[in-house]
């Protein structure tokens, strides 16, 4: 049995504009001790998958249909009161995109990272001191940052004590966004290397969300590529690296500049994502695609399963089968 | 390119900010305490060439760019611009001399600068922030002709705003203009900045991480177009980026700057297939890449530590408490990097270092 | 930005309001206030305000009750009470020439039927010689009776607070030894007849017997309230008093009965009172608080004084009668009613303790409510968003010490300061105007030197730098527009703080003496007690409308800054 698996699901804004449907018809698995990166342009709707997967949607948003069944248990159903006891931090953690910059700027590291701790794990003040040192140990950090304020600690150390906050209780899974947006390349490789470090040891769970391929690329064993809230191809990491089936993830791919290699033209992908109010008929992509057909621009393409663990929902690939 | 004529040489230009000082300061009089932004760089940016400044968060790309345009005050150096005859017959009414076709902008008065601001722009990072929300695209275009007096009636003018439009490929222009700012997608946005850059014919363009902000899918695009407007208008650009890969694709040299130094310049594809200096080292190293082996392995990068404050520049090579090769080879170095800045030093033609192990 | 665009935005604009029900009111509210403002000659009697005060002889003329409560409260009580009104009234004009023998006949046939009987057994010749004669006796050649009968019809629960009189009079003559009458009656409903004139005289008989009047210089007259200006005439070398021409007088009953009931003088009370008390088997005991209206409208029986016998509906009959006699070669004396009337409720707002028509500077009020505020706080706003806009857009030491000044200028102790200026300075109230936007300015400006110091960091404006834009045109062009709508709000919402201040300062009595103004109606209801008196529509309707001014331009200021602030569109 998966650790995760999402059905279905549907999380949509209700704002006075009109219904923001950023997570449309979503559905994924994650096995135990895997590392799924999702990645996807600004405004797909990556932050809200992982938020509905924590229960967590923002109003106006609520998870409209759909399951997420976490170990058994499908998240969908609990209380609020029983997320908050159960799930979350305890078996889900998140590290929020902007996360560091959302540290509670009047407590000190210590107090930051032993609350969870003690409430949680019913630890003692003392208990929760050394248990806090170890976790800054883990994540590389020197213990006496613990008597830090956040305004006294650079980016990256931040960012790693954002880190160590969802690590503290040990949970099964750690839904990552955008970990390392906004740090320095430098500072960057390092986190990434921190990650790595940690997933090699302990083989956790991982849903790696970012809109740059090249750092799902470091970590992730399996990738899905969303686009105006659907998935569009998911699959192992090699495969969508080396074998991409989806246009628009094959025109991601090329818009990449790359420090090795011949300098290639760059690709570039017209237009905008679509607004996810009146998102357009058949495939999301196809105002945008270069390849599409007139069956694009009305019917809604499959997930179709393209290779071992690889589905892509695009009618160019269902035409040739 | 290095065959070509300078148009711009940056010598010796210190930008420092003023660290506000507390009351006991003012008092104790104590000597005023400086943010060395920028700290004594020197380059030349060739005519028609895509000139790079690299480097980390804070260590004074943009206050370079800025004080070119003299937006920031200049502490010291010297930052000498060659403009056209017109414009110096212009600066001239203005009084302000020239030294054989040469203007140093650290020295105009910044209330001068209004002639050359025709021949020097900027285009910023940030499309959601750099245009007026309340000004349709049009009035965006067009304050930039008032101001200098281009075009005499609105009609003239509207035929410019047209066409630089369609220069920077955002149709059709007559529904463009009407839009304001939130009407448009942070692509079309950052057209309208390189409208508002380009549509007084200027010589030199400082784009500061102009791609930054946009996603990946768009990125293309826009440097595409900045080639396309370099060709047609004749334009210089100094590209300030953080992302040496992007660096790679679009600009001629590189200069990587380090806390308020350039620590290395060269020819692009060199300084990122031989970098020389320990941080340009690092700096390359780090970059990550859509590589799936690559999560097989952890990405060495060769570099201690974390940037300090601009504000404490540490002595000698202000890089040595992170350097690795000065860890190395502490024993021979010991006398010289924690001592003496090191000098810019051309070590190859066209490639210059500021390290002591090159030298 | 051309006219086309300002529609565009003006369009916008109302299309935005109208989702803002609280705009829309306070939009209403205000559009209410300012057609009474633009109106008010023509809600009302300007001349009301223009006499204000210190001009008790035009509020005396407009014969209006005293703290009176407006009409409408009848609407609210289930015991309802009489409207002032003026009354219905009857004259009649009699006269005899005593020159004319038949007029002579007649009088004497009425007054002295003895002599008439001899008279007329006399012959023609005797009779006309002895006429003759009797006319040079009688001391007078006219004989002038004027009578005027007011009728109010009683059907309230309450009783009025008076019923009074308005006649016009003179010339009257006022020889010694001439005997000129005035005879007043009230007849109820029940019947019983009171003679409100005091004197030992025959209740029936004819008109024209000065023996049934008072004597209008009966020293008694005074002591009842009823007094009549008299000056003197110099008629063929003599001095003469008289009631001359046109004298307005005015006969009120409350009056009357309240100075008859304080004069304690049983000599006097029981003649006047005695039928209506016998008839109630009731007796007044000194010191007892009547009031003369309820006693005189109410049922007769025990505890009529004090109106517990319930009131008694039907016709009040009040009869004036004058008999006036004119000497040979004397002018004749006109008389007429000018106005009869019964007090009660008035108006829509009430009166005050001197009768004035509280409508009138309620209407009135308005105007300088908004004069004031919005006068004060536009120009407060404009010097403060300058003042805050040089500052922060300079920066630097000029920030500093503007802002320093302005630090200095908001501490000082505004409420005091304001007094002591108002005290020396206040008596015009473009003073007050002035004062109180010396002190409103500094309000705005911390606040608009952050928003400059704010947008001034965005990077528009340094890329406005970069194209060469000046100063002036960064601030005018680029600055300003954002803070217009704060600027806006802010006007609005500062109105309600100068209406408020000038209110108080009036309320203090430091206003313009020559102006009415709410605060001003309050501070002469403070001073005469009106919470005390109950008089309730005297302070509650101008406090109302400074509450309810300052709340047309809250709602207004809040639509607006939800409208036009930036922050909140998107
Ligand atoms: N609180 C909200 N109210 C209304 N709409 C929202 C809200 N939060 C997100 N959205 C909309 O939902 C869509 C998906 O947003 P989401 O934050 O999930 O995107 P994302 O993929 O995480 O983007 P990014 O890379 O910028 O973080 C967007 O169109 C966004 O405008
Ligand atoms: N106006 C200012 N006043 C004081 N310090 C400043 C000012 N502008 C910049 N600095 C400081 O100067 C240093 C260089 O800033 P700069 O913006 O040039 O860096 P950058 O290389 O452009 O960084 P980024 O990649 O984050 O844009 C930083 O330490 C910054 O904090
Ligand atoms: S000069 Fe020394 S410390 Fe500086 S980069 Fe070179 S080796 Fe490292
Ligand atoms: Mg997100
Ligand atoms: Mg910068």
């Amino acid at each position: 049995m998966p650790l995760l698996e999402v059905k279905n699901l549907k999380t949509y804004f209700f704002t006075l504009g009109g219904v923001v449907k950023a997570v449309d018809n979503v559905s994924l698995t994650l096995e135990r001790g895997e590392v799924l990166g999702i990645a996807g342009e600004s405004g797909c709707g990556k932050s809200t998958l992982a938020w509905s997967i924590l229960g967590l949607v923002p109003p106006p948003g609520r998870i409209v249909s759909g399951s997420i069944v976490f170990d058994g248990i499908d998240i969908t159903k609990l209380s609020e009161q029983e997320l908050r006891s159960k799930i979350r931090w305890k078996r889900i953690s998140m590290v929020f995109q902007g996360a560091m910059n959302a540290l509670t700027p009047v407590f000190t590291v210590e107090m930051q990272l032993s609350e969870p701790l003690i409430i949680h794990k019913g630890m003692t003040k003392k208990e929760a001191r050394e248990e806090v040192a170890r976790l800054l140990r883990m994540v590389g950090l020197d213990e006496t940052i613990m008597k830090r304020y956040p305004h006294e600690l650079s980016g990256g150390q931040k960012q790693r004590v954002v880190i160590a906050m969802a690590l503290a209780l040990d949970p099964d899974l750690v839904i990552a966004d955008e970990p390392t947006t906004a740090l320095d390349v430098v500072i960057q490789a390092q986190i990434l290397n921190l990650m790595k470090e940690l997933q090699w040891k302990k083989k956790r769970s991982i849903i790696l969300i970012t809109h740059d391929l090249s750092i799902i690329a470091e970590l992730a064993d399996r990738v899905a590529i969303m686009y105006a809230g659907k998935i569009v191809e998911m699959g192992p990491s090699s495969e969508i690296f080396t074998n991409p089936q989806h246009p628009y993830t094959q025109l991601l791919l090329k818009a990449i500049p790359r420090l090795r290699g011949p300098i290639e033209k760059l690709a570039y992908i017209p237009g905008t994502p679509p607004d996810l109010r009146i998102p357009p008929p058949g495939c999301r992509f196809a105002p945008r695609c270069p390849f599409a057909m007139d069956v694009c621009r009305k019917d809604e393409p499959e997930m179709v399963k393209v290779g071992e663990n690889h589905y892509v929902a695009c009618w160019l690939t269902q035409k040739g089968r | 390119m290095s065959g070509e004529q300078p148009i711009l040489e940056v010598r010796d230009l210190k930008v420092w900010f003023p660290l506000r000082r507390s009351i006991k300061e003012i008092l104790a009089r104590a000597p005023v305490r400086y943010v060395h932004a920028v700290d004594g760089i020197s380059f030349d940016v060739f005519e028609g060439e895509t000139f790079c400044l690299v480097g980390e968060s804070g260590c004074g790309k943009t206050t370079t760019g800025k004080a070119i345009l003299r937006l920031v005050d200049i502490y010291s150096g010297s930052v000498r611009y060659r403009p056209t005859q017109l414009t110096l017959q212009e600066l001239e009414a203005h009084g302000v001399s020239n030294e054989d076709g040469w203007v140093d902008i650290a020295k105009i008065h910044p209330k001068k600068m209004k002639p050359l601001r025709k021949e020097l722009q900027i285009v910023y990072q940030d499309p959601y922030g750099s245009l007026d929300p309340r000004f349709r695209v049009k009035d965006t275009l067009e304050e930039p002709l008032i101001i200098h007096g281009i075009g005499e009636t609105p009609e003239e003018r509207e035929e410019l705003i047209v066409k630089a439009l369609e220069d920077v490929k955002l149709v059709p222009p007559e529904d463009i203009m009407q839009r304001y700012p939130h009407q448009l997608s942070g692509g079309q946005r950052q057209r309208v900045a390189f409208a508002r850059a380009v549509i007084l014919n200027p010589r030199l363009v400082v784009t500061d991480e102009p791609v930054s902000m946009l996603d990946v899918s768009i990125r293309a695009e826009i440097l595409e177009l900045m080639n396309e407007l370099q060709k047609t208008r004749r334009l210089t650009y100094i590209f300030i980026t953080h992302d040496l890969a992007v660096a790679r694709y679009v600009c001629n040299r590189i200069a990587v700057m380090y806390l308020g130094k350039i620590v290395e310049i060269a020819e692009a594809r060199e300084l990122i297939d031989e970098p020389l200096h320990p941080y340009t080292k690092a700096l390359v190293a780090a970059i990550p890449e859509p590589d799936p082996s690559n999560k097989e392995k952890l990405r060495e990068v060769p570099i201690k530590g974390e940037v300090p404050s601009a504000a404490e520049i540490p002595p000698g090579c202000r890089f040595h408490p992170r350097c690795v090769a000065f860890e190395e080879q502490r024993e021979r170095l010991k006398d010289l990097c924690p001592v003496k800045e090191p000098p810019l030093i051309e070590v190859k033609p066209g490639h210059y270092v500021a390290c002591w192990l090159h030298r | 930005m051309n006219y086309i665009e300002i529609a565009k935005k003006i369009r916008w604009f109302l299309g935005e309001l109208r989702r803002m029900k609280i705009g829309i009111l306070g939009f209403a509210l205000l559009f209410i206030f300012v057609s009474i403002a633009v109106a008010f000659p023509y809600l009302t009697n300007p001349k009301d305000v223009e006499y204000w005060s210190g001009h008790t002889e035009y509020w005396e003329e407009r014969m209006l009750p005293k703290l009176a409560p407006p009409v409408w409260v009848n609407m609210f009580s289930s015991t309802k009470s009489p409207v002032t009104s003026d009354l219905k009234y009857q004259e009649n004009l009699q006269m005899l020439d005593m020159y004319n023998p038949d007029d002579l006949k007649t009088y004497l046939k009425e007054l002295d039927p003895k002599t008439f009987e001899a008279l007329q057994k006399l012959p023609e010749d005797m009779q006309k010689k002895a006429l003759d004669m009797l006319k040079d006796q009688l001391g007078f050649r006219y004989l002038v009776y004027y009578e005027a009968t007011v009728k109010y019809t009683f059907t309230e629960d309450l009783p009025p607070r008076d019923i009074v009189a308005e006649l016009s009079l003179g010339p009257i003559y006022l020889y010694s030894g001439l005997k000129q009458g005035l005879r007043v009656e009230l007849e109820r409903p029940d019947g019983i007849r009171m003679v409100l004139t005091p004197g030992i005289y025959p209740d029936t008989g004819s008109v024209y017997d000065i023996n049934r009047y008072t004597d209008i210089t009966d020293p008694n007259l005074p002591k009842i309230g009823v007094s009549f200006i008299t000056t003197t005439a110099n008629i063929s070398g003599t001095q003469v008093k008289v009631i001359p021409a046109n004298t307005s007088w005015v006969f009120s009953l409350s009056d009357l009965i309240n100075k008859l009931l304080t004069s304690s003088d049983p000599g006097l009370i029981n003649p006047i009172l005695g039928p209506l008390l016998s008839a109630a088997n009731e007796t007044l005991v000194p010191g007892m608080k009547v009031d003369p209206l309820t006693m005189i409208t109410s049922k007769s029986g025990k505890g009529m004084t004090s109106g517990a016998t319930g009131p008694l509906h039907g016709d009040y009959v009040l009869k004036i009668m004058f008999l006036v006699r004119v000497p040979k070669d004397h002018q004749l004396p006109e008389l007429h009613v000018e106005k009869a009337r019964v007090l009660g409720l008035y108006g829509l707002m009430g009166t005050d303790y001197l009768g004035r028509d509280l409508w009138s500077a309620i209407i009135y009020g308005v105007r300088w409510a908004l004069i004031i505020g919005i006068t004060v706080s536009v120009i407060s706003v404009i010097i403060g968003v300058l003042y805050g806009t040089i500052s922060g857009y300079l920066g630097g030491k000029v920030d500093s010490v503007m802002l320093r000044i302005a630090q200095i200028w908001y501490s000082l102790p505004v409420l005091p300061l304001l007094i002591i200026l108002a005290y020396f300075f206040g008596q015009n109230i473009w003073n007050i105007v002035w004062i109180l936007i010396v002190f409103g300015w500094v309000g705005m400006v911390f606040t608009v030197r952050s928003m400059v110091l704010q947008i001034k960091e965005n990077v528009y404006i340094e890329a406005a730098r970069a194209i060469g834009a000046s100063s002036w045109r960064i601030i005018t062009r680029h600055v300003f527009p954002q803070i217009l709508p704060y600027t806006f709000a802010s006007i609005a919402l500062s109105v309600p703080g100068a209406i408020l201040a000038e209110a108080g300062l009036s309320f203090l009595g430091l206003g313009d003496p020559a102006l009415v103004t709410w605060g001003k109606i309050l501070h002469e209801a403070e001073l005469n007690g009106a919470l005390l008196k109950g008089a309730w529509w005297w302070v509650l309707p101008p406090g109302l409308g400074i509450a309810l001014v300052g709340m047309t331009f809250v709602f207004i200021g809040y639509a607006l800054d939800k409208i036009l602030n930036p922050r909140l569109i998107r």
